[in-house]
């Protein structure tokens, strides 16, 4: 009970301390007006480049904004403890560690799905895309799914948290990073090999290829592959970041070097 | 006055150029951004685009250090306890904040060597400049209007409590609507006046046409003509919230 305690309230009072909740002034600009003019400078540069449709680039970017609640969330709430100097305290305690940290994770995917879920009706009216209302329900299951895995590679951020200095600029590369080697804006066909193998390694390619499948028409089940495979990537990061996290606490307890690089 | 601007903008660039993050960042983004519109455009597309893409990054990378800067600029010296002190310095509080905004903007510098020579090496991109003289006189100027943009906008966010992260949402849409990247030709034509008045489409037109040709002369004599609207607007506004948090004694309030 007391690790389900944990897990709930601590994963959402630590949520809210990081992105100041109570405040919408913060909210807004991040979670709002970015992800939007980001999807339309997309959306325009394709127009300019004659790189595809509007309705790729919506779907694109609409999944693409959920990246940024799971890996700066994720990764800016160990750097919040550190910052309120409540680190030490946090590691000290004998709460469960996956409720934890896990717990951290559920509200950065409710706000990705939130903030894609915004993004790909924003996109919708503003460029006049159509999709079918069939497609509405299968596309938010891969939102939420696509959410999951962003969280999840969040959640190796916050583990390398617990020994480096500061990883949210490091959580920020992995934005532009995305933009190029998800498929969201430029072409999988048009990327060299290397490029689109770290790409298909990373959370969203596969979602993106599902979502874009729905749109055109398809069925759920018809896109069941990259939606698995999105799926299976985000519970590997998910792993991993459990595995980092228990060996970088517990490094970082041996040495003492819970603050140094 | 001068000296004041000088040793700022020299403190500030260096303080900067220590930060191994702002420099990872200042190079790492542009160049993935410039490789998106490499691979947008075509790799194989004329190098004339290519090259013009890659000036674009650099001008995005540029406008973005300056609008997370600038939107907390205030804030930081507030959290570092050193607002009260540069404010009640013998000096336009204006006067040490543009160094500021201007160092931010001047660190850019990096995102040119970076993308320049990722372009070289991995597209094969020329690298011939047409105009050498100008476009070693568009870069500062651009550097300056956009930084004096940034002084703009620190000024006017005072009061806005998340600052910070308003300024960061300002970089894609003054990406878009400057033509950084996406030609104005295919926005709404109602975007080309707010364009006009934004220095990052005046400096990308100034380096831009010094390096691939044209005529640069007007877009120099725009960026400083806008460079010292800016700084008039900036003066005025700060000069009017440094006497309201005086009479409020809300300087050191978040």
């Amino acid at each position: 009970m007391n690790s389900l305690r944990v897990f709930f309230c601590g994963g959402l009072t630590s949520y809210r301390a990081l992105f100041g909740w109570l405040n919408p002034w913060i909210a807004v600009p991040m979670m709002v007006i970015a992800p939007v003019f980001q999807l339309l400078f997309f959306a325009y540069l394709g127009r300019a480049t004659d790189v595809a449709t509007d309705t790729y680039f919506v779907i694109g970017n609409a999944l693409l904004a959920a990246a940024l609640p799971g890996l700066l969330g994720m990764g800016g709430s160990v750097n919040g403890e550190r910052y309120t100097k409540t680190l030490g305290v946090l590691l000290a305690s004998p709460a469960n560690r996956l409720a934890l940290f896990l717990g951290r994770t559920l509200p950065a995917i409710a706000n990705g799905f939130a903030v894609s879920a915004f993004c790909l009706v924003s996109g919708t009216l503003l460029l006049d895309v159509h999709i079918a209302a069939a497609a509405v329900p299968s596309l938010a299951l891969i939102i939420v799914v696509c959410a999951f895995s962003c969280s999840a590679l969040g959640l190796c951020m916050g583990a390398v948290g617990l020994r480096a200095r500061d990883v949210i600029p490091f959580s920020w590369i992995f934005v532009p990073v995305l933009l190029l080697v998800s498929g969201a804006n430029v072409p999988l066909d048009r990327l060299p090999d290397w490029l689109r193998a770290i790409g298909s390694g990373l959370p969203l390619a596969h979602g993106i290829e599902a979502a874009r499948g729905l749109v055109a028409g398809q069925r759920l089940a018809e896109n069941g592959r990259p939606l698995l495979l999105e799926l299976t990537i985000g519970l590997a990061y998910t792993g991993t970041g459990i595995l980092l996290l228990r060996l970088l606490e517990f490094e970082s307890r041996r040495t003492a070097s819970l603050e140094t690089m | 006055m001068i000296r004041l601007l000088l040793s700022g903008l020299r403190i500030h660039f260096l303080l900067l150029s220590r930060s191994a993050s702002e420099v990872v960042a200042i190079t790492i983004w542009p160049i993935l951004y410039a490789t998106i519109a490499y691979y947008m455009f075509g790799a194989e597309s004329d190098p004339h685009v290519l090259l013009t893409a890659s000036l674009g990054a650099t001008v995005m990378a540029i406008w973005s250090s300056v609008a997370f800067s600038a939107g907390g600029a205030i804030e930081i010296q507030r959290r570092l306890g050193t607002l009260e002190l540069l404010v009640a310095a013998p000096v336009p509080f204006g006067a040490v904040l543009a160094p500021i905004t201007i160092a931010t903007s001047a660190i850019g510098v990096y995102a040119l060597a970076a993308t320049l020579l990722w372009g070289r090496l991995l597209f094969a991109i020329p690298l011939h400049f047409e105009h050498p003289v100008l476009f070693a006189l568009s870069l500062p100027v651009a550097i300056v209007a956009i930084g004096m943009l940034g002084l703009l906008l620190a000024s006017t966010l005072i009061y806005y409590r998340a600052a910070l992260f308003l300024g960061a949402s300002f970089d894609y849409p003054v990406w878009l609507v400057t033509g950084l990247l996406v030609p104005l030709s295919v926005l709404p034509g109602w975007v080309a006046p707010i364009s006009w008045l934004l220095a990052p489409t005046w400096g990308m037109r100034a380096i831009r046409e010094s390096t691939i040709g044209g005529s640069p002369l007007r877009a120099i004599a725009m960026s400083i003509a806008l460079s010292a609207c800016y700084a008039a607007i900036a003066f005025v506004c700060l000069r009017a919230f440094e006497r309201l948090a005086r009479e409020r004694a809300t300087l050191a309030l978040a």
